[in-house]
């Protein structure tokens, strides 16, 4: 199931692993993404820290880690297509997945009715 | 509140993304910068830059500016500069010579009242904000374009030429690096221009395409490149003042271009991450300047922009770094512009 963060993170949980990106709201308040920085495979990321940067033709976004784990696998395919992200936020344009994962004490996560009411 | 040009309900209802710029409320995109963006490149796009100010101006206004007028013909119009005595730039601006002693000189949004007050207290002027709005038609189609949908013919009207018709004034310039006109007609009149040119297919563009658009052209923005601390000398224009003519500021100018103490270059990055205006540019430890514009541009694929670095590193090919906060980003003085059109 997805949840979501009030910085416009999305994690999927499975199991003791984890699947990370920004949601379409954040892609759409974005725009046209250019450049993303991904974490290093193998590092450990708590709950709150900062993962990446997603840059868009206007700005620069951090982006931060919605649980603890450790980063296990990044979306490659980001580097020579960072558009994905505007194309398919919630499926292909995934950032980061994270193994070891402990859930989130500092944001509390919010499912997609609780993001899409916090959305207002 | 903010102010809002003739077509702001218009960019609502097509559900632009508005933002202040420069105390109006503008359109930053509609459908997305890179699309607008390849509009103009590849067709053809329009802006509303109804925010734009313009003076009507009778007397000798060489003086006060620091292009040659003597040398512009009635039908044409030249690119240059509003200084101060120290040679600080006001504004940047067109001049279009309407008569042998009348002119229209274009100013950006922000600066327009000081501009107006400057001008005003020199040279008999009239502020045209009151009855007089402006669209950017832009793109290697945008002459046709503008033909077949509004009537106009400008078969004629070459480069930096203005031409009248009976509802408007249509001046082959712009600043997005391609080819196109601004048109300048009354409030309705460019309102209605507006909706033809939409009901028959071009495109609105945004503030955000038309950053992207004049920094890949190598074109200056007011308040980045330019302000009150920077001259022509120092911006790299020295081309557009007059080396014949006097003006204001132009003896502070000569003094300045031979002491130079920063430089604007132009710059390319390795990555496809952008510098952004006001981060540090560092050479090892030290600090040598600081980024004016950057971002990514979609024709050339590249993050690029300007900065003000030390005279000393400005040669073509040099390399040096700029610390976005998080990390050093390496770049590489190249040439300006970074795209020209075919």
């Amino acid at each position: 199931m997805m949840h979501y963060t009030k910085e416009h993170e999305w994690v999927k949980i499975e199991g003791t692993g984890a699947t990370i990106g920004i949601s379409h709201h954040a892609q759409e308040a974005l725009g046209d993404i250019t450049f993303v920085e991904l974490p290093p495979v193998g590092k450990v990321l708590k709950a709150g820290d900062a993962l990446g940067v997603v840059e868009s033709v206007k700005a620069a976004s951090d982006i931060y880690a919605p649980i603890s784990g450790t980063v296990s696998e990044v979306n490659t395919q980001l580097d020579g297509s960072p558009e994905l992200i505007n194309q398919s936020p919630e499926d292909k344009g995934w950032l980061c997945k994270l193994t070891k994962i402990t859930a989130s004490d500092a944001d509390p996560l919010m499912d997609a009715a609780a993001y899409k009411a916090f959305l207002g | 509140m903010n102010a809002r040009t003739i077509l702001f309900e218009k960019h609502v209802l097509a559900k632009a993304r508005m933002v202040d710029f420069g105390g109006w409320d503008m359109p930053v995109q509609y459908d997305g910068i890179i699309a607008e963006h390849n509009r103009v490149r590849t067709h053809v796009g329009m802006f509303d830059t109804c925010h734009m100010d313009a003076f009507l101006i009778k007397g000798d206004l060489n003086p006060i500016v620091s292009q040659d007028l003597k040398t512009l013909a009635v039908g044409a119009c030249r690119y240059g500069f509003l200084l101060n005595e120290e040679a600080g730039i006001l504004d940047d601006q067109i001049c279009y010579r309407l008569g042998e002693s009348e002119w229209m000189m274009v100013v950006n949004a922000s600066t327009a009242p000081a501009d107006f007050a400057w001008v005003s207290q020199r040279i008999e002027a009239q502020d045209l904000r009151s009855t007089q709005s402006k669209i950017d038609v832009q793109g290697p189609d945008a002459l046709a374009e503008v033909t077949r949908i509004l009537g106009l013919d400008l078969s004629d009207l070459k480069r930096f030429r203005w031409k009248r018709f009976s509802n408007c004034l249509v001046s082959r310039t712009g600043y997005t690096g391609e080819d196109g006109v601004e048109i300048y007609a009354t409030h309705e009149a460019i309102a209605t221009f507006w909706d033809k040119l939409l009901a028959n297919g071009v495109l609105p563009c945004g503030l955000g395409a038309r950053d992207t658009l004049r920094l890949e052209a190598g074109l200056p923005l007011y308040g980045h490149e330019f302000d009150l601390t920077k001259s022509p000398a120092e911006a790299n224009v020295m081309r557009y003042a007059s080396k014949a003519e006097s003006f204001i500021g132009k003896d502070a100018l000569l003094e300045r271009a031979k002491n130079l103490k920063e430089q604007l270059v132009a710059f390319k990055l390795e990555g496809r991450q952008s510098a952004r205006n006001g981060q540090v540019v560092k050479q090892g430890d030290s600090v040598i300047g600081v980024v004016t514009s950057g971002s990514y541009c979609p024709t050339i694929a590249a993050a690029v922009g300007f900065a003000y670095v030390d005279p000393r590193h400005t040669v073509l090919g040099s390399t040096f770094s700029i610390d976005n906060g998080r990390a050093l980003l390496a770049a590489t003085v190249v040439e300006s512009p970074f795209y020209r059109k075919k």
